[in-house]
């Protein structure tokens, strides 16, 4: 892509050149086609998001460190008549946001948005997306998303404080949780944003991959990243339409009283809830049939990039390409048959339990060799190169090998959780071996225009 | 200017870090100054105003009318020239507005540094009684034990030093507030909500009407909770905790009726509050008596229901069920006319424009504009759906007894035992009726109490599952 | 790549093995387990744990090595490029595939005990949970739910040593979750569903029960006290608790904690 007549500073010319026209500034940078800028559009938006995180986590982590004491800048804000201590529903708000936050607004969109737009034709030999126009729409759709799960923190209680996995009756019943009036209610609207900006994009990038390759480049010659990448996809398209219609019925439940997560008789604030003849277990279905393959969505294309930056500086290919697709393949469909794994101690049947128990068992399988075996394999080659720019593959397999017995560990895990629920403690397992690596691998970038011309 | 060689270059590249280094530190600094400028420490606040909190050291005289309340008087003065009808009074008003706005503010000034000087004499008074959140005092008269105080009082401490303060902080601010206004952080999504100790009513007590709690009464409340409402129990906390926490609501509640009882003598009355020791204790000492008297007024019943006393299962039961039937025509009857709220069966769908004492004068449309900026609205008062088998008071016979005999006090529900100046309008004997029939009714329908067993010996059938 | 880099990254399983050996030592590990198949959970976890830490020290291991000995700054010798080898590919496939497999099925017992085998017991409490306190109630000396000497506690479940307990597991208001730490028992309280909960503890003492699902601002609070107590002393208090509930004069003496 050209670039526009900027008036450089060592021109020499004795006149600057004319200042761009708004309009072409506007076509160029902001509403651009272009998949490089909307790619370079989602990193910086979610690097913004990312530092809000951080910073919730770090509140998070202050009352953790020293609770009951007073926090230093929220609690002066908000909470100075009682002495800067900050109070419990403003904490139970503080993790469900930092977690929102952390996996729909950064990790994913970071992931397929930024890494996805930039890197798949590039990889590919295509000259830009399948659909420029509909890829333009997706970065924009988050935007309604941003600025809702903006003003949540500023509506009357306050952001939602119903968990990241937002449970009814906790998220439906007015009255249950401080957020459970308008804050809960921008968050689901967001997530349906989020969601539906996520589905243009996957469906852009499986058309992509499947209908522009240059030719020569055959499925089995793609680059480890575009496959994960395309497998990304794949789940996100089958996986975001649950969600959203999860998201829809609890919208319904907190707006217009119906009835699909309240079950009869409840007493919340002591007063009794109109709704009822619902069951709060389908929440969790619909909810964890998206958010098992999300935890994917989130690992994938980390993992192909990974395999690439390792074969890069290894010098050699990758060990077993088609053992690799072919597990990355069985992951993302066994992926769709394992959610109940969240759900052991939900009160679901157990023989449901013990079904899932064995579906997540076979998950393993391809996880633990595309782990624990391919890249050392691969990693035995002579000659490593001793660039610093490929240091966080190892650390993400350091981190991801530290994560991934929880792959062996799930028939089990959930008897040792404390009081956070048990899905949140996984989460934060699999986001704290993508995330760094994730984010390390942005500095990587510079190596990938010489690895993969090698 | 341009720039022609590489050092001229790298001279213009380092003072653009230089800079880019400033501003980063300046903002830096300015986020920590305005973040981590150490903790403040809470302030009562006052029933009236923030005003001494906020500017504590200021002193009244140094008070300046603001924009917003001179703009008031003008508008007063353009109002009343509006409402003029006589064309020459009108000039007269032009001609001398300025004068009158001037007047005015003046007036309006004066009113506020009158009002600001009260408030101080307000504040050092009740210092000089009850202390600070962080260091409070207790003069003796008031009865109060000053080392459970201490160690209710303060910050909280975390679970690692050796010194226990700060439980009220920890277990109790975030719904009740710092002077136990019922107003802390959580409570505006409650219902009912905290408890506002500042009146020094107490709806769940073991004494008459217009009495004090017992001690042994508020640790109850402490112990158990208070079922139905969101008062957690708190019967972990080891008993020494338990009983700082009771000496420091009563402290709270003290504090608040002396700071009423304070801003009525000084506001309504308008009198001059002569900061004595004298006049302080003299405001003392009614709330200090009342709550030392409360066990003199505790309820205590004369008679016992007659079933309790038989032996005899069958005889038991019969006695039992003669009595459930005269509660129930007591409960619709005329006399104790308990279906006018509580409804004809007892769900408690009869009356609907009830209000505790906490929120009777919270009358929005007397408040106008104001009403939507109250932290706690007007909340309604429910008669209790007596089918639920969820009693906040108890559900002891004995606490049955006591709410029906003294009615609750801060609420709406009358007692029918006798009290000063009235006559009882059930006899005890008809009250252990009506307490026999409210603990039937959750379970209306079922047999009577059959004959117990032993416990091992329960059958298969009973306590089924689903 | 760089000595000190595979030094670091070395550091990784080191520390890691370091923590686990030094946690049980310092009291960061398994609550005490009092209860009768409690040992198949701790027994699993240990095998879990042992399995998965030899596989993830031997991977890291690998990992120093082939970074440490393939340095590209010392390491001079071409590379050589292989086409993969599919017998090494069977291999760690299958070996891995066994392990999952006599995992699955070595651990059906633990969930069946737990979760499907329940005792044909009568159910001693009915615990409802509520924003933010556990309520309780025993049926009474009529063996029967739902009358009038129910006996109700709050936060308070006493249970007699050395016997099935059966219990009963509701929610008043929001999802809520039973957690019996020291008897390895977990289950959600979900409302509007009635789920049994049944387990057998073998001493006696006073342990903690927690509420483990986000139920609001009070969840961290949400603690009760679980009392085993010897038959008779449960009878006992019981008794004494059914009395104190039916009480119409003041108690003699103070009602003790």
């Amino acid at each position: 892509m050209s670039s526009p007549a900027v008036p450089h500073p060592h021109a020499g010319a004795a006149a600057a050149a004319p200042a761009m026209p708004v309009a072409k500034f506007l076509a160029t940078y902001v509403f651009s086609r272009d998949h490089k800028v909307i790619g370079l559009q989602f990193l910086f938006s979610t690097l913004l998001w990312f530092i809000v995180g951080g910073l919730l986590a770090l509140a998070v982590r202050w009352q953790l460190a020293f609770p009951w004491q007073g926090m230093p800048i929220v609690g002066r804000l908000l909470f100075s008549a009682e002495g800067n201590q900050i109070s419990p529903e403003f904490y139970t708000m503080l993790f469900t946001m930092h977690a929102t936050v952390m996996i729909f607004f950064v990790i994913i969109p970071i992931l397929a948005g930024a890494f996805g737009n930039f890197l798949i034709p590039l990889m590919i030999g295509a000259d830009d997306m399948a659909f420029p126009t509909l890829n333009m729409l997706s970065y924009w759709v988050m935007w309604p998303a941003f600025v809702l799960m903006t003003i949540s923190f500023f509506v009357p209680g306050g952001a939602s404080a119903a968990g990241w996995t937002g449970y009814p009756p906790l998220s439906v019943t007015h009255g249950a949780a401080p957020a459970s009036h308008a804050g809960q209610t921008l968050w689901v609207l967001a997530l349906v944003f989020v969601g539906i900006s996520s589905m243009m994009g996957s469906v852009n990038y499986m058309t992509t991959i499947i209908q522009m390759r240059a030719p020569g480049m055959t499925m089995f010659r793609l680059p480890m990243t575009i496959w994960g990448m395309f497998i990304t996809a794949v789940l996100q398209a089958f996986a975001l339409p649950v969600l959203t219609a999860a998201l829809f019925m609890q919208l319904l439940d907190r707006t217009v009283r119906t009835g699909f997560f309240i079950p009869e008789g409840l007493v919340i604030n002591n007063e009794g809830v109109a709704a009822g003849g619902g069951q709060p277990l389908l929440w969790q279905h619909l909810f964890w049939f998206y958010s098992h393959p999300a935890v994917y969505i989130m690992i994938l294309p980390a993992m192909g990039m990974v395999s690439d930056i390792i074969s890069c500086f290894a010098r050699k290919p990758l060990f077993g390409y088609k053992p690799m697709v072919y597990s990355i393949c069985g992951i993302a469909g066994l992926g769709f048959i394992v959610w109940g794994h969240h759900m052991f101690m939900s009160g679901m049947n157990p023989a449901l339990g013990a079904m899932f128990m064995v579906s997540t068992i076979m998950i393993a399988l391809p996880s633990a060799v595309r782990h624990s075996t391919g890249w050392p394999r691969c990693g035995a080659a002579r000659s490593s190169s001793r660039r610093p720019c490929c240091l966080p593959c190892p650390s993400y397999r350091c981190s991801s090998s530290v994560g991934c017995p929880g792959f062996s560990w799930r028939p089990r895990r959930s008897t040792f959780s404390s009081t956070i629920p048990i899905s949140s403690w996984r989460t934060s397992t699999m986001c704290c071996s993508a995330a760094p690596p994730s984010a390390c691998s942005a500095a990587s970038i510079s190596g990938f225009p010489r690895c993969s011309a090698a | 200017m341009c720039p022609s060689d590489a050092g001229e270059r790298r001279r213009i590249a380092l003072e653009g870090r230089r800079r880019r280094a400033a501003t980063c530190c300046a903002l830096l600094w300015l986020a920590a100054a305005a973040g981590c400028g150490g903790l403040s420490a809470p302030q009562f606040r006052l029933n009236m105003e923030d005003i001494i909190r906020e500017t504590p050291d200021k002193d009244p005289d140094e008070f300046r009318i603001t924009g917003r309340e001179r703009e008031q008087v003008r508008q007063g003065l353009l109002e009343e020239m509006r409402r003029e009808k006589d064309p020459q009074k009108i000039e007269q008003l032009e001609a001398n507005f300025g004068a009158a706005l001037d007047a005015g503010t003046e007036e309006v000034l004066k009113l506020k540094r009158d009002k600001i000087k009260k408030l101080k004499i307000l504040n050092t008074a009740l210092v000089a009684l009850f202390g600070t959140p962080d260091e409070p005092y207790v003069f003796p008269e008031s009865g109060l034990d000053i080392k459970k105080i201490r160690l209710a009082a303060g910050p909280a401490q975390t679970v690692n030093s050796n010194v226990r303060r700060g439980l009220y902080r920890q277990h109790c601010v975030h719904c009740h507030g710092v002077s136990g206004d019922g107003a802390g952080p959580t409570a505006m999504f409650l219902n009912p909500y905290p408890r506002d100790y500042r009146q020094g009513k107490f709806k769940f007590k073991s004494t008459e009407f217009a009495a004090k709690p017992t001690d042994a009464d508020l640790l109850h409340t402490l112990t158990e909770g208070i079922p139905g409402t969101a008062m957690p129990s708190f019967k972990l906390l080891p008993l020494d905790e338990r009983e700082a926490l009771v000496e420091y609501v009563k402290y709270l509640s003290m504090r608040g009726e002396v700071e009423l009882a304070m801003a009525r003598y000084l506001f309504v009355d308008e009198e001059d509050l002569e900061l004595s020791r004298s006049t302080l204790v003299e405001f003392l000492s009614e709330s200090a008596e009342s709550w030392s008297a409360a066990a003199e007024h505790v309820v205590r019943p004369q008679t016992q229901p007659a079933h309790v006393a038989a032996t005899d299962p069958a005889e038991k039961a019969r006695l039992l069920a003669e009595s459930i039937e005269r509660g129930r025509k007591l409960f619709a009857g005329e006399k104790a006319a308990c279906v006018k709220c509580h409804g004809p069966t007892g769900l408690g769908d009869s009356e609907d424009k009830l209000y505790d004492d906490w929120n009777k004068d919270k009358d929005p449309e007397k408040f106008g504009a104001e009403a939507a900026t109250w932290v706690l609205p007007r909340q309604q008062l429910r008669p209790r759906n007596l089918r639920l088998g969820i009693y906040r008071g108890g559900r002891r016979p004995l606490d049955l007894f006591r709410r029906i005999y003294t009615g609750i006090y801060g609420g709406p529900m009358p007692g029918a035992g006798p009290s000063p100046g009235r006559e009882a309008t059930l006899s005890e004997e008809e009250i252990w009726s009506v307490v026999d029939y409210i603990r039937s009714l959750p379970y209306e329908g079922q047999v009577a109490v059959p004959p117990p067993r032993q416990l091992t010996q329960r059958s298969r059938q009973s306590g089924s599952l689903p | 790549m760089n000595k000190f880099w595979c030094l670091l990254f070395l550091a990784v399983p080191v520390l890691g093995v370091a923590a686990f050996a030094w946690a049980p030592g310092a009291g960061y590990w398994l609550p005490r387990d009092i209860s009768d198949h409690g040992w198949q959970i701790d027994h699993l976890f240990y095998f879990v744990l042992t399995l998965t830490g030899a596989v993830f020290v031997a991977t890291e291991l690998a990992l120093f090595w082939f970074a440490w000995k393939y340095d590209g700054r010392t390491n001079t010798q071409p590379v050589r490029f292989t086409h993969g080898s599919h017998d090494v590919e069977v291999l760690w496939t299958l070996a891995p595939a066994a392990t999952l497999v006599f995992i699955a099925i070595y651990q059906m017992n633990a969930w069946a005990d737990v979760k499907m085998r329940q005792p044909d017991v009568p159910v001693l409490a009915e615990v409802t949970a509520r924003q933010f306190e556990w309520r309780i109630r025993y049926p009474g000396a009529d063996g029967r739910f739902d009358t009038l000497d129910d006996v109700h506690v709050v936060n308070d479940l006493h249970v007699p040593v050395d016997r099935d307990i059966l219990i009963t597991l509701k929610s008043q208001d929001v999802l809520h979750s039973f957690f019996l730490p020291n008897l390895r028992i977990k289950q959600d309280a979900v409302p509007g569903m009635k789920i049994p909960v049944w387990f057998r503890a073998r001493d006696v003492g006073e342990f903690d029960l927690v509420c483990a699902e986000l139920c609001g601002w009070g969840h961290y609070k949400m603690k009760g006290r679980l009392t085993v107590q010897s038959a008779s002393a449960f009878e006992q208090w019981l008794a004494e608790t059914a009395a104190a509930q039916e009480a119409t004069q003041e108690p003699e003496v103070e009602e003790s904690e």
